[in-house]
C-alpha cells in the first residue's frame, strides 16, 4: 500500500498508539494515585457514618468514610469534596444505630437525584432515579429499642442535594425512682447577703468546671459604657470572694452562652447598638470562646446568619450547639438557625443548617428532648406568643418541622417566666413558672404549668400556683431532687418586687414556701447552683437604670446536716459506661447536674441526670446513660445523696 | 397565505411559547432545575390553634422566606426618647404603666426615676400639662 492509504493507516496506528499510551498512563495513574480504600469510621451514637463512593451505584470500596452530624448537603456541582469525588457520578451510604422509643416515626428525605431510606434494612423510601430536588416522607411504627437507619443517595449529573432525617428516636430510658429520704423538720434554709458586692453588672453568669463563676456585663445595659468601649467580665471565686478581671474586647452584653463539650464556654451574639428614639437594640454576630483554665477569651468566627441580640444556645447530643432568636444587626427579628460545630470549633455554613425561618423571639427557652428534638416551652424575654401559635412548640432539627404543643396557659404572659427540665432528665418533664408581659399594664401570672414529653402527643397541664404572681422568676435544680424558685417582680420597679421563694417537688407536684431573698431580683437577675449545694443570686436592674451589685446566697436545709461524700471517682465518664465510686454515707441516689450558664433567668441547658446505682456501702457503681440527648457532653457536678436525702458537695466529672 | 407568512407565523408562535415557558420557569411555576434547592427547603408546619393576643405588640409572624421578622420599635417595652439627665445613662420609661396609670412625672418619681433628658420626642408629655419638651430639655426635675 502506498500514498494516501498508507498515510491513513499510519495515522490510525498513531491514534491507536496515542490512545493506548493515554490508557496506560491513566492505568498507572489509577494504580499509583488512587486513594487507599477508606477505613471504616467509628461515629458518636447520634452521628451518621457515611461511606462515599466515586460511582453512582454504591459499588466497590468507598473512596472515603466520615462521620456526619446531619444529612443536609447542598453540594451543587462541586460535589462533597471528599475522597477525590467530583461533582457528578457519586453515591453515599449513611448508617446510624439509634435508640428509639415506641411510636410512629416520620422519615423525610429530599434529594437530587436518587434516594433510599431503610429501617432495619427494610425500605421506607425508595426513589432511586434521576430527578430534580424532590421531597418524600413516610411514616412507620417503630418498636422500642435500637434500630438501624440507612440512607442511600446518588448524584448523576447537574447539581447534587440531599437531606434526610426522621422525627423521633432516642429512648429516655426508664424513669428513675424518687430521691430517697427528705427533710422532715427545719426545712426552710436561710439566706445570707454577702458582705462584699460584685464589681461587675452580672447580666450573664456561668459556673465553670473550676468551681468559679464567669460574670459578664459587657457594657452592662449602660449605653455610656458601650460608647466608651468599656466592656467588663470577671471570674468570681465564691469560696474566697475574689474576683479576677477578664479582658473583654467587644460588647457581649446580651449574648447567648453555654458550656462546650470540652468545658470551655461559647458566647455568641451581643450588642451592636443601644436603642435610640427611632431604633431598636441591634445585635452582633460575634462569638467568643472562654477558657476557664486561663480566664481568657478567644475570638472565633461570626455566626453566618447575622447578628443576634438575645439568642438562646442549646447543647445537642452530637456535641454541636444550636443557636437561634434575637434581634439582628438592623434591629429586626433574626429568623436564622445557627449551628456550632464543636469539633471544628466553628459555625456551620448557613446552607448546611436546616432553616424554617420561624421567629423564635428573644432568649426563647428551648429544651433538648431525649429524641434530639427541641421543645420550646413558651417562656422568653420580652414580647408575647407568636400570633397563630399556641405559644409552645416542638422543633425537629433534622426535618425542619415545627409542631404546636397545646395547653400552656397565659401564653402572652410568659415573658421572663422560668422554664426548667425537671429532675431527673430521664422523666422528660418540663415546668414553666410564672411570667408577665412588659407591654401590658396587667400584672403577671402565678400559674405553673407542667408537661410530660414522654407522651406521644404531649400537652401542658396545670401545676400548683406560685404563692405570688411574678415575672423575672429563677428556677434552680437542687441536688436533693427539688427545684428552688426564687426572685421576681410584678413589674420592673422596686415597689413591685416580689420577695417570695418556694420549693417545687417534681414527685408530688407541689410548692412549699421558703424564705425569700432579702434583695430584690428583677430584670437582669440570675440564680444558680454552686458546687457546694448553695444557690447564689445576683443582679437586679430596675427600670430606673440602677443596678444592684449585691450578692445573696441561699443555703437549703441540707447545708446544716452532716454531708455524705464522694471520696473517689474517675474524671471521665463515657456514655453507657459503669463507674465505680468510693463514698461515705449510705448513698441512695447519684445525680449529675450540668453547671449553670444563665442570663435573664434563662438557662436552656440546665438539667439533672440520675445515675442508677448498684451496690451499697463505701463502694458503689453507677451507670451513665447511653443517650447523649439525655446527657450532652461536658463537665457535670456529681452529687451523691444519702438515704436521708442529704446530698454531698459536688465532684466534677467529664461526660461524653 | 404565502410560505413566508407561514414561516413568520410559526416563528412567532415558537417565540411566544418560548418566552412563556421561560417566564414560567423563571417564576418557579415549572419548578427549578436540578440542584436548585431553595424550593425544597422545609417549611414550618401550619399552625391550627388560636392566635395569641394581637393587642400586645411584640413578636410578629416572620415573612417565611428568610427575610428577618419585623420587630416592634423598642422591644424591651421602654420609650427610648429619654435618658437619665444626670449622666445620660439609659433608663426605661415604660410604654405603659402598671394598672393603666398615666406615665407622667408623678409616676416616674414614685418609681424611683430622677430628672430625665429628652433625646427624641417628648412622647409622654413630660414637659407638663398639654405640652411637649423640645429635644435636650430636662424634665421631671422637681
Amino acid at each position: 500500500m502506498t500514498g494516501p492509504g498508507k498515510r491513513r493507516r499510519t495515522g490510525r496506528r498513531r491514534v491507536l498508539a496515542a490512545l493506548l499510551a493515554t490508557a496506560a498512563v491513566q492505568l498507572v495513574a489509577v494504580v499509583v494515585i488512587a486513594p487507599e480504600p477508606a477505613k471504616a469510621v467509628t461515629c458518636a451514637p447520634e452521628e451518621w457514618a457515611g461511606d462515599y463512593f466515586a460511582n453512582p451505584a454504591l459499588t466497590g470500596p468507598p473512596a472515603d468514610s466520615r462521620c456526619d452530624g446531619t444529612i443536609r448537603f447542598d453540594w451543587g456541582e462541586t460535589g462533597p469534596g471528599t475522597g477525590g469525588i467530583g461533582g457528578t457520578g457519586y453515591s453515599v451510604r449513611w448508617t446510624r444505630n439509634a435508640l428509639f422509643a415506641a411510636g410512629n416515626y416520620t422519615f423525610t428525605a429530599t434529594a437530587d437525584d436518587g434516594i433510599r431510606v431503610y429501617l432495619d434494612d427494610a425500605p421506607v423510601i425508595d426513589e432511586w432515579r434521576d430527578q430534580g430536588a424532590s421531597t418524600f416522607t413516610a411514616t412507620r411504627p417503630v418498636a422500642a429499642g435500637t434500630h438501624k437507619v440507612t440512607v442511600e443517595y446518588y448524584q448523576g449529573v447537574g447539581g447534587g442535594l440531599v437531606r434526610a432525617g426522621y422525627s423521633g428516636g432516642g429512648d429516655p430510658g426508664p424513669v428513675p425512682p424518687p430521691p430517697p429520704g427528705g427533710c422532715t423538720g427545719g426545712c426552710q434554709g436561710s439566706w445570707q447577703v454577702l458582705p462584699y458586692q460584685s464589681p461587675v453588672r452580672s447580666v450573664h453568669a456561668t459556673v465553670l468546671r473550676t468551681g468559679n463563676v464567669l460574670l459578664v456585663a459587657g457594657s452592662g445595659n449602660d449605653g455610656a459604657a458601650a460608647t466608651n468601649n468599656q466592656f467588663v467580665s470577671k471570674v468570681w471565686n465564691p469560696t474566697t470572694g475574689e474576683f479576677v478581671d477578664v479582658p473583654t474586647q467587644e460588647d457581649i452584653f446580651c449574648a447567648g452562652h453555654t458550656q462546650l463539650p470540652d468545658g470551655r464556654i461559647l458566647l455568641a451574639g451581643g450588642t451592636l447598638e443601644y436603642p435610640t428614639p427611632t431604633s431598636n437594640y441591634k445585635g452582633l454576630a460575634i462569638s467568643y470562646i472562654f477558657d476557664p483554665m486561663t480566664n481568657t477569651y478567644t475570638k472565633i468566627d461570626d455566626m453566618p446568619g447575622g447578628g443576634h441580640w438575645y439568642p438562646s444556645l442549646v447543647n445537642l447530643g452530637d456535641g454541636s450547639v444550636f443557636a437561634t432568636g434575637g434581634l439582628n444587626e438592623n434591629g429586626s427579628g433574626n429568623v436564622a438557625v445557627e449551628m456550632f460545630d464543636s469539633r471544628k470549633g466553628q459555625w456551620k455554613p448557613f446552607n448546611e443548617v436546616p432553616q424554617t425561618y420561624f421567629y423564635w423571639g428573644l432568649y426563647p427557652n428551648m429544651v433538648l428532648m431525649a429524641d434530639g428534638r427541641l421543645f420550646y416551652a413558651g417562656t422568653h424575654t420580652f414580647g408575647n406568643a407568636l400570633p397563630n401559635t399556641s405559644g409552645s412548640e416542638i422543633y425537629d432539627i433534622a426535618t425542619g418541622t415545627i409542631t404546636d404543643v397545646p395547653g400552656l396557659r397565659d401564653i402572652d404572659f410568659r415573658d421572663q417566666g422560668a422554664t426548667v427540665l425537671l429532675p431527673p432528665a430521664q422523666a422528660q418533664k418540663v415546668a414553666d413558672f410564672g411570667g408577665g408581659n412588659t407591654y401590658s399594664d396587667l400584672g403577671p401570672t402565678s400559674h405553673t404549668d407542667v408537661i410530660d414529653l414522654r407522651q406521644q402527643d404531649p400537652q401542658w397541664t396545670a401545676g400548683p400556683d406560685l404563692p405570688a404572681a411574678k415575672m423575672y422568676v429563677s428556677a434552680v435544680i437542687l441536688p436533693d431532687g427539688k427545684v428552688f424558685e426564687t426572685g421576681g417582680a410584678k413589674h420592673n420597679y422596686s415597689e413591685y418586687a416580689v420577695h417570695e421563694a418556694s420549693m417545687y417537688d417534681p414527685v408530688t407536684n407541689t410548692l412549699t414556701p421558703m424564705p425569700a431573698d432579702p434583695l430584690a431580683r428583677m430584670y437582669h437577675s440570675e440564680s444558680f447552683l454552686l458546687p457546694d449545694g448553695r444557690v447564689a443570686s445576683i443582679g437586679n436592674n430596675p427600670a430606673t437604670g440602677a443596678f444592684d451589685l449585691g450578692i445573696s446566697v441561699y443555703s437549703p436545709w441540707y447545708m446544716s446536716r452532716p454531708r455524705p461524700a464522694i471520696t473517689a471517682a474517675a474524671e471521665q465518664f463515657d456514655l453507657g459506661s459503669t463507674q465505680n465510686l468510693a463514698v461515705s454515707g449510705n448513698i441512695g441516689r447519684v445525680t449529675l447536674i450540668r453547671p449553670a450558664s444563665v442570663t435573664h433567668q434563662s438557662d436552656p441547658n440546665q438539667r439533672s441526670v440520675d445515675l442508677p446505682i448498684t451496690g451499697t456501702g463505701p463502694n458503689i457503681s453507677v451507670t451513665v446513660p447511653s443517650n447523649p440527648n439525655i446527657i450532652p457532653a461536658g463537665y457535670y457536678m456529681m452529687f451523691a445523696q444519702d438515704m436521708n436525702g442529704v446530698p454531698s458537695v459536688a465532684k466534677w466529672v467529664h461526660v461524653g | 397565505m404565502t410560505r413566508r407568512k407561514i414561516l413568520l407565523s410559526a416563528a412567532t408562535v415558537f417565540l411566544t411559547v418560548g418566552l412563556l415557558v421561560a417566564g414560567l420557569w423563571a417564576a418557579g411555576v415549572l419548578g427549578q432545575p436540578a440542584g436548585a434547592g431553595d424550593d425544597a427547603r422545609p417549611v414550618a408546619a401550619k399552625h391550627t390553634l388560636g392566635a395569641g393576643n394581637r393587642d400586645l405588640s411584640g413578636r410578629i409572624q416572620p415573612h417565611g422566606n428568610g427575610r428577618p421578622s419585623p420587630a416592634t420599635l423598642w422591644v424591651d417595652g421602654c420609650d427610648h426618647n429619654y435618658v437619665n439627665a444626670g449622666d445620660n445613662s439609659n433608663v426605661c420609661v415604660p410604654k405603659v404603666a402598671p394598672g393603666g396609670a398615666p406615665v407622667n412625672c408623678a409616676f416616674l418619681r414614685k418609681s424611683g426615676f430622677g430628672p430625665l433628658k429628652v433625646t427624641g420626642t417628648d412622647t409622654k408629655n413630660l414637659a407638663g400639662t398639654g405640652g411637649t419638651a423640645p429635644r435636650g430639655t430636662t424634665v421631671c426635675a422637681d
